[in-house]
């Protein structure tokens, strides 16, 4: 595996316009979380950050395109481009855990609904993953 | 005539559409030696880039053969055709295929990371590259601030560094004025000559044909060698 890749993959996924806005997102989200603190309001975050997730990756579809058709072009493996992608994208979703952990933390909120977070996002970035590569040419 | 590096034998490819079954490629014969310096021209929707991407290992034919170096593309694993991209075939495309956002160094050390090449001899090697590109002083510039011309040889530095026997070219010409074009063909035939890296060069633009040592045509699907 190459190490310095990833790396530079990682850096820049958080150099591109997605990572500001999913910054901006968490801060909103991680008031609302602390202030306004109910289910509702827990419900309503985790279904705005599966839409943040996306809205992040569209925003950068340019980028990830890019990013990929270089590496591919280059010759890297094909499941290496999958990490790749998976990396670009989870670290936005790391950094979007961190209000849920904060107020978890504070709040002892259930750790299941944390697990429902982490689990339904991920299905949606595999399969958006899915999607590109299946229509992919190169 | 020197050892062949690539023989395709009758490839075909198909494409869908509108649930046609379309032929892009019909029965295609090509053999190229060491050192050669090969043009394919054609009008758009012949079938060049689908060609070029068959002989990268990036597209695989749906009948025929293509071995380059002694590898079979057609049954080779997408792994194996990735690891052939780093080490025998570079392959450039029509808009470069470079990271906007990286610096020219960057985009040149791609490679070389997948390769494993220590840092030292990465740099070693990128400087010499981006010397004998002749765009060393723009090493620190990111891509998306470069000319046409300047990203152009910022691909060529790339598909260089790994000194492939095999170099694709797709419209290497196509988004350059006259004047940058002759500088890049000039570049493409001063490899040629010092590195006796195998060329193919596919362009719809005429005047390529000047500087190169066999011509191919492909029309509809056909491929014919011109004299």
């Amino acid at each position: 595996m190459h190490l310095e890749i990833w790396v530079k993959v990682v850096k820049y996924s958080t150099t591109r316009i997605g990572f500001r806005y999913t910054i901006l997102y968490v801060l909103a989200i991680l008031f609302f979380l602390l202030f306004f603190n109910s289910e509702i309001t827990l419900f309503s975050s985790l279904l705005l950050s599966l839409i943040m997730i996306q809205a992040s990756i569209l925003s950068d579809k340019q980028s990830i395109m890019q990013l990929l058709r270089a590496l591919n072009i280059v010759g890297i493996r094909r499941k290496e481009i999958i990490v790749a992608f998976i990396l670009f994208t989870n670290i936005r979703l790391l950094i979007m855990a961190i209000p849920y952990v904060i107020t978890a933390l504070i709040n002892a909120f259930s750790l299941l609904l944390l697990l429902y977070f982490v689990l339904l996002s991920n299905a949606f970035i595999i399969l958006y993953f899915y999607t590109i590569f299946r229509g992919g040419k190169e | 005539m020197s050892e062949p590096v690539v023989i395709v034998k009758n490839v075909w490819k198909f494409y869908s559409y509108m649930g046609q079954r379309i032929a892009v490629l019909k029965g295609i014969n090509m053999v190229l030696y060491r050192g050669d310096m090969v043009c394919i021209y054609g009008p758009s929707g012949a079938g060049k880039t689908t060609l070029l991407k068959i002989l990268a290992g990036l597209v695989r034919p749906d009948m025929g053969e293509v071995v380059v170096e002694g590898y079979n593309l057609s049954i080779l694993d997408d792994d194996a055709l990735a690891e052939l991209r780093t080490s025998i075939i570079s392959y450039i495309p029509q808009d470069y295929g470079l990271i906007e956002d990286f610096t020219v160094y960057e985009n040149v050390e791609l490679p070389l990371l997948i390769m494993g090449v220590s840092e030292e001899e990465r740099r070693t090697i990128i400087l010499e590259t981006l010397r004998y590109i002749g765009i060393s002083e723009k090493m620190n510039t990111k891509v998306k601030n470069l000319s046409g011309g300047e990203k152009q040889r910022v691909a060529i530095a790339r598909a260089l560094v790994v000194t492939p026997s095999i170099l694709l070219a797709d419209e290497p010409t196509a988004n350059l004025d006259w004047e940058n074009s002759k500088k890049i063909l000039e570049l493409f035939t001063r490899i040629n000559k010092d590195f006796k890296t195998t060329i193919v060069i596919v362009s719809h633009d005429a005047r390529v044909l000047e500087y190169v040592k066999r011509k191919y045509a492909l029309y509809d699907g056909v491929l014919k060698e011109q004299s």
